[in-house]
């Protein structure tokens, strides 16, 4: 999976791309670890991430958690396999997908 | 379909739901006309029943206020929003009218005190078997509670119609009796569809306009409120003469009737729960058991005070849904009116009067909201040919029982109460679905790791598995979904665990049985974790949002869990 950050005043973009499963989650959580300090806003693009495992949704929950206290967090480009996830997994009352 | 089902549930809105309270108006005025519908519709059981046993006028006034004042107080109970007693949704009561043969074979018999020993034996009979309603719910799929919401929509057809139509008089027909019922009912749809704000007092309003126009065309007698005067301006609401008896020659008849009775009453609930959601898709079962333990508890206390077995009342279950006005705050000021009004015998007759051209209207207006839910049920499923059958089949002997003779061949103990579109369409189901189930499960199972690796693996093989047994593509996810998320839980705590899966599933239920093959786990390794730092939380959070019943259990480090959902 590859990240690519782009940060805009208090604003967040991360886009992914590929697979975030129980071997890529880990490095997502520790790329967000530092870089949320200030952040109002965080923007997760998911247009190019194919497949979203549990060990992702623990990492989506865990930013979830933190930016409920400091701003807002959304989810762009959620492709219907990921919808399908959330769906079954109930997330999507969770998270804000847009 | 799935557009057609969004467009449907779009036009259903609920103004206020189960829990919420309108304001003091939208509630005053929703209570009333439930009120009306319920003093319309409720008070044929009784007075026939005091024909039946011969009582005097001031016996029956007396049984018909019980019969009111237990009507109140089993709505309130079926309305409770209690795990153990009541539903939790609008629910108002009427007297069982399916009842009525048995009461009044009863009746003849033993007179009113066998009548009441009987009630408070249903009572108790139906508290009991209700009580398994959470256990037996695999019987009940999405497509059984769907049809039997639509046949409850059937059922009002010939009550409707016939108050609707009329009847010659003598043998002469009063036309100004269609010239009312297509009135009011033409009013009701413009209040409904063209004025939106009026939409929740739509029944309400027909029947003040049914009234007027009744007076005017002289299809209301004013001489029958002259009648009021004789009856007693305030009354105790128990009947005058309690005693109770036991006859086992009515044990059968009764037995029917409350079998039937919680069939009616898993009908009226799941539809109470679909009017109260516009994206309802299959009921929950445990407000249903709770609702007939209300039910039930109502009936036996009804016994005991000399009122009729009780039943969901059907009708206002329908103007709840088209007036978007669900709350249970409803259902309890109308059931305290109903208590109220059974003190005052002169006041509830007078209510009592509605028009049968106007009642007509009432209920045609409330069974298409009733067929609107079940229909709106059935659009969510697959129709595969096992559907097909089991839905129309029923559907085909509700409707049959509506033609008049067709099964004069059968005895009448027996057609009295099977030849009713709810029972006969329900038996109809319960049937169908019973053997379009065989040899419908299927089984497999596997041993596999935990690792990334093995998870690809897996999902080939539920995949390939799956396909080759035509598993519906919905139902392979949620297999696939499920066993992703647990090895990845478990891969994160015992990388080495080897697990064994038993996957079993049928057209009404999918069981997952997972256990790892020897000792993985220190013994704390599942103690609940509410932060969700680790996978396995979120895969059990997961999972228990996924499945309706998840079994996790650690013993000595082996991991078992059992998932069962409800398709």
């Amino acid at each position: 999976m590859t990240i690519e950050k782009k940060l805009n005043g208090t604003e967040l973009t991360i886009a992914l791309t590929g697979r975030m499963d129980t071997m890529t989650a880990p490095q997502l959580e520790a790329e967000l670890k530092d870089c949320l300090n200030g952040v109002t806003s965080l923007r997760f693009d998911f247009s190019a991430l194919d497949y979203l495992s549990s060990a992702g949704l623990r990492v989506l929950l865990a930013v979830q958690k933190r930016m409920n206290k400091q701003g807002s967090m959304t989810l762009l480009g959620v492709n219907e396999t990921i919808t399908e996830i959330f769906e079954v997994t109930g997330f999507s009352d969770i998270l804000t997908i847009e | 379909m799935a557009e057609n089902v969004k467009k449907l549930n779009a036009e259903k809105t609920v103004l206020y739901s189960s829990a919420q309270t309108p304001p003091a108006a939208p509630l005053f005025f929703s209570a009333l006309q439930h009120m009306l519908l319920i003093l319309s519709l409720g008070m044929a059981m009784p007075v026939s029943i005091a024909r039946a046993a011969g009582l005097d006028v001031n016996l029956s006034s007396s049984l018909l206020a019980a019969a009111l004042f237990t009507m109140g107080l089993t709505g309130i109970l079926q309305t409770l929003p209690s795990r153990f007693v009541g539903s939790g949704f609008q629910s108002l009561s009427v007297a069982d009218s399916a009842a009525l043969s048995a009461c009044i074979l009863a009746a003849e018999i033993g007179g009113v005190p066998l009548v009441l020993g009987m009630t408070i034996f249903s009572g108790v009979l139906r508290f009991v078997l209700g009580s398994f309603t959470f256990r037996l719910r695999k019987f009940f799929p999405a497509e059984v509670t769907g049809t039997m919401i639509f046949i409850l929509g059937v059922n009002l057809v010939p009550t409707a119609l016939k108050n609707f139509l009329g009847a010659p008089v003598g043998g002469v027909y009063n036309p100004m009796h269609l010239v009312v019922a297509i009135a009011t009912l033409l009013f009701m749809l413009a209040c409904s569809l063209f004025i939106k704000p009026l939409k929740p007092y739509t029944a309400l309003l027909g029947i003040a306009f049914g009234f007027v126009i009744s007076a005017v065309t002289g299809i209301f007698n004013f001489a029958s409120l002259g009648q009021m005067g004789d009856q007693a301006l305030v009354a105790l609401p128990i009947y005058a003469d309690l005693s109770y008896s036991f006859d086992l020659r009515v044990l059968i008849p009764f037995v029917v009737v409350t079998v039937a009775g919680i069939v009616d009453n898993i009908g009226d609930f799941s539809a109470c729960q679909s009017a109260d959601d516009p994206h309802f898709k299959k009921p929950n079962w445990r407000s249903i058991e709770s609702g007939i333990r209300g039910n039930a508890l109502g009936t036996a206390v009804s016994g005991l005070l000399g009122g009729p077995i009780q039943s969901t009342a059907t009708t206002n279950i329908g103007i709840a849904g088209a007036s978007g006005i669900t709350s249970r705050k409803v259902a309890y000021l109308a059931s305290a009116m109903l208590m109220i009004a059974s003190v005052f015998p002169w006041l509830t007759g007078t209510l009592s009067m509605i028009p049968t051209p106007v009642l007509g209207a009432v209920l045609l207006y409330s069974g298409c909201y009733i067929m609107a839910g079940g229909f709106s049920a059935l659009m969510e499923c697959v129709l595969d040919d096992r559907r097909i059958f089991t839905i129309f089949l029923s559907v085909f002997f509700a409707i049959s029982t509506l033609i008049p003779n067709l099964y004069s061949f059968l005895p009448d103990s027996v057609s009295t109460i099977l030849v009713s579109p709810m029972v006969m369409g329900v038996c109809v189901l319960l049937l169908t679905t019973l053997l379009s189930r065989i040899g419908m499960k299927k089984v497999f199972s596997f041993i596999s790791g935990v690792s990334p690796l093995d998870i690809v693996a897996l999902n080939e093989e539920i995949e390939n598995t799956c396909r080759q047994r035509g598993t519906e593509r919905a139902l392979m996810r949620r297999m696939q979904i499920a066993i992703d998320s647990l090895c990845e839980g478990i891969y994160e705590l015992a990388p080495g665990a080897q697990i064994r899966y038993v996957i079993s599933y049928d057209a009404q239920q999918l069981k997952i049985h997972m256990e790892s093959e020897r000792a993985v786990f220190k013994a704390e390794a599942l103690a609940a974790d509410d932060a969700l730092d680790r996978t396995l939380d979120v895969s059990l959070m997961i999972i228990r949002n996924m499945f309706d019943e998840v079994r996790v259990k650690n013993r000595n480090g082996v991991l078992t869990i059992d998932m069962s959902h409800d398709l």
